[in-house]
């Protein structure tokens, strides 16, 4: 079952993954999934969609990027 | 009253985090509080190597510009006991202003922990000069690469001139086969040409980027390079004298050598 184990190189790539995406929005990786799942739960009251089939993307406004 | 030792080499890539966060665990193995600081503002790392990138609130900047406690800013180990991590902030910010009020940071610091890891950035620029300025002690860490020892040489030059005086050298990536066949600088060589005490070498060691991919220290897994940071964690912490325990399989036992004020002494069992 070695593949089913997640190997440590696959893992630095998608703690990496998430840091990227999350340092933009000034908070924590899980605080960042935590809020994606939180707006798909409101999207899924309106829209009977699955979720491979839209994206959430949320954009920090005021220049706030990563300097 | 703690000590503040600051890790830094001028050359980039040599091993001034991991090294950190090694012997960060190390010292907390022996029961020592400790406290890491990565003064490393816009490349910040030594949290991602502590795997504690999910746990930051607020960074050292915050707690310079007091928009936060000490409390606040300290981030807990949740495999070793005593040990903090107070992380750099993302945005590069000039550093020059904060020198005084880092140095009463440290101060306060000293007070509550007994080590205090200074993660110093590369260069020798104004972020050199910040995470140096309130250190008691130097570590320079360096790799047999003739440009990284060419480098802590320099380091070591600046910081002569600074009020700083004790230094030790630690070389990182070490393949003794390669010494062996003189294919690359022994520990005598290096210690001979910077002019400073060896505390340690490390191995040259592929279980330290699976370490990192994972966010743990190399000293939690079964690895070559474990036991030579663990050897430095206890050297520092009693540079006189390393008790060894005849009853334990002990490294300092089988190679029948301990190490007495930096120097590594032979013995007959």
């Amino acid at each position: 079952m070695r593949h089913r184990r997640e190997s440590t190189g696959t893992l630095a790539k998608e703690r990496l993954k998430l840091m990227v995406e999350s340092e933009p929005l000034e908070c924590t990786p899980s605080a960042m999934v935590r809020m994606k799942k939180e707006i798909s739960e409101i999207i899924a009251r309106y829209y009977e969609i699955a979720p491979e089939n839209y994206e959430v993307k949320v954009i920090l406004q005021q220049d706030k990027k990563r300097a | 009253m703690g000590e503040a030792i600051v890790f830094t080499s001028g050359k980039g890539g040599v091993g001034k985090t991991t090294t950190i966060a090694n012997i960060g665990a190390g010292l907390s193995r022996l029961e020592k509080k400790v406290v890491m600081l990565d003064t490393d503002m816009g490349l910040r790392n030594l949290d991602v190597v502590m795997g504690m990138e999910d746990q930051i609130q607020y960074n050292l900047i915050d707690l310079l510009e007091s928009r936060c406690r000490l409390k606040q800013a300290l981030i807990k180990d949740k495999r070793y006991p005593n040990l903090y991590m107070i992380p750099a902030a993302l945005k590069h910010k000039p550093v020059r202003e904060y020198k005084s009020k880092l140095y009463s940071l440290i101060g306060q610091l000293k007070q509550e922990f007994d080590y205090c890891l200074i993660d110093c950035p590369a260069g020798i620029e104004d972020g050199f000069d910040f995470a140096v300025s309130a250190a008691d002690r130097a570590i320079i860490v360096t790799t047999p690469h003739i440009s990284a020892v060419r480098d802590a040489g320099r380091v070591i030059y600046l910081l002569e001139s600074l009020r700083l005086r004790q230094m030790e050298v630690i070389i990182n990536e070490y393949n003794s086969r390669m010494v062996r066949r003189h294919e690359m600088m022994s520990r005598e060589d290096v210690i001979e040409l910077l002019g400073i005490p060896c505390i340690g070498v490390i191995p040259v060691d592929d279980k330290i980027i699976v370490s990192q991919n994972q966010g743990v220290p190399v000293l939690s897994l079964r690895s070559k390079s474990a036991p030579s940071f663990m050897q430095i964690a206890r050297d520092l912490d009693d540079p006189v004298i390393i008790p060894i325990d005849l009853n334990v399989d002990d490294p300092c036992e089988k190679q029948r050598r301990i190490c007495v004020n930096n120097e590594v002494v032979s013995y007959e069992a």
